[in-house]
């Protein structure tokens, strides 16, 4: 049965996301009430097997994926290059994330097995609000960008 | 006197990054190459050696385990220096790794400064 106990994990995700977003593209986080849809939204996941087993997923907007990558690569969001890097970012911080989250939750001992991340876009206006009434998806602000991360476990 | 680095990550903006922070490192670099696994690493490196190997683990067609381990068992490349630089959560795997030779382990994210001092940990007291 999958259960979502994000309300538990939230802090972990918002303490997770801003450690890696600051330390991997000096971008930094809050957490945010905002719940408009963001243009060109995308959807990455992770799953992973272990003494916890779920998924790990992350709407967000393209235009933050371009935020990092320029971050990351020395450049502007505008440019063409942190344009065509933006969703390798958002799968790499994705990856990061899920890496470090799953090492605050486990024990020391513990020995995972993760996939590598996916990313879809999200079309639909309606699997964005579906997330949002849930009420599990921990809404976070990245300097003008929102996201939302959800930590699902099974079991 | 300059080293030649292969940085295989199935990240670009990851390889970027790494790829940045060896230039601004201070350690004299002739040719850095990338690769984005295993696999494609092992056809570079048949042809052309590298003095270290920054290696991701979690990658697709050939994961970073398999390709360590690959290197390991051919005598034209189980001597070059393999620095991995993973998200693996695994904490133990850094244990794993040493016995496999792995010279050094980075966990990310990581900082500029981590890959300076891990390029003259292990470049620094060797001639190219």
């Amino acid at each position: 049965m999958l259960s979502t106990q994000n309300n538990t994990h939230s802090a972990k995700l918002v303490e997770t996301f801003s450690e890696v977003l600051e330390t991997m593209a000096f971008v930094w986080l809050q957490p945010t009430e905002e719940i408009m849809v963001p243009e060109n939204l995308l959807l990455l996941t992770m799953d992973f097997q272990g003494p916890i087993h779920g998924e790990l997923q992350l709407f967000a907007p393209q235009s933050l994926g371009a935020l990092l990558a320029g971050n990351m690569l020395g450049t502007t969001a505008e440019d063409p290059l942190a344009e065509a890097g933006a969703r390798d970012a958002l799968k790499e911080l994705l990856n990061i994330a899920c890496g470090t989250l799953l090492r605050k939750l486990a024990p020391a001992d513990a020995r995972f097995h993760v996939s590598l991340p996916k990313v879809t876009e999200v079309s639909d206006r309606e699997q964005w609000y579906a997330a949002i009434g849930r009420g599990d998806l921990t809404m976070l602000d990245a300097e003008g960008r929102l996201l939302g991360v959800r930590l699902e476990t099974l079991g | 006197m300059a080293f030649n680095i292969l940085i295989v990550d199935d990240s670009g903006t990851t390889r970027a990054i790494i790829k940045r922070a060896v230039m601004l490192s201070g350690m004299p670099i002739d040719k850095i190459t990338e690769a984005g696994d295993g696999s494609a690493a092992l056809t570079q490196l048949a042809t052309r050696s590298a003095d270290l190997v920054f290696a991701d683990l979690n990658m697709p067609v050939m994961d970073g385990l398999q390709m360590i381990g690959r290197m390991s068992t051919d005598p034209k490349t189980s001597s070059i220096p393999v620095v991995v630089i993973s998200a693996d959560p695994n904490a133990d795997q850094a244990a794993l790794l040493n016995d496999l030779g792995v010279r050094g382990y980075l966990r990310k994210p990581f900082t500029p400064e981590a890959i300076r001092t891990i390029l003259n940990e292990v470049l620094g007291g060797v001639s190219a």
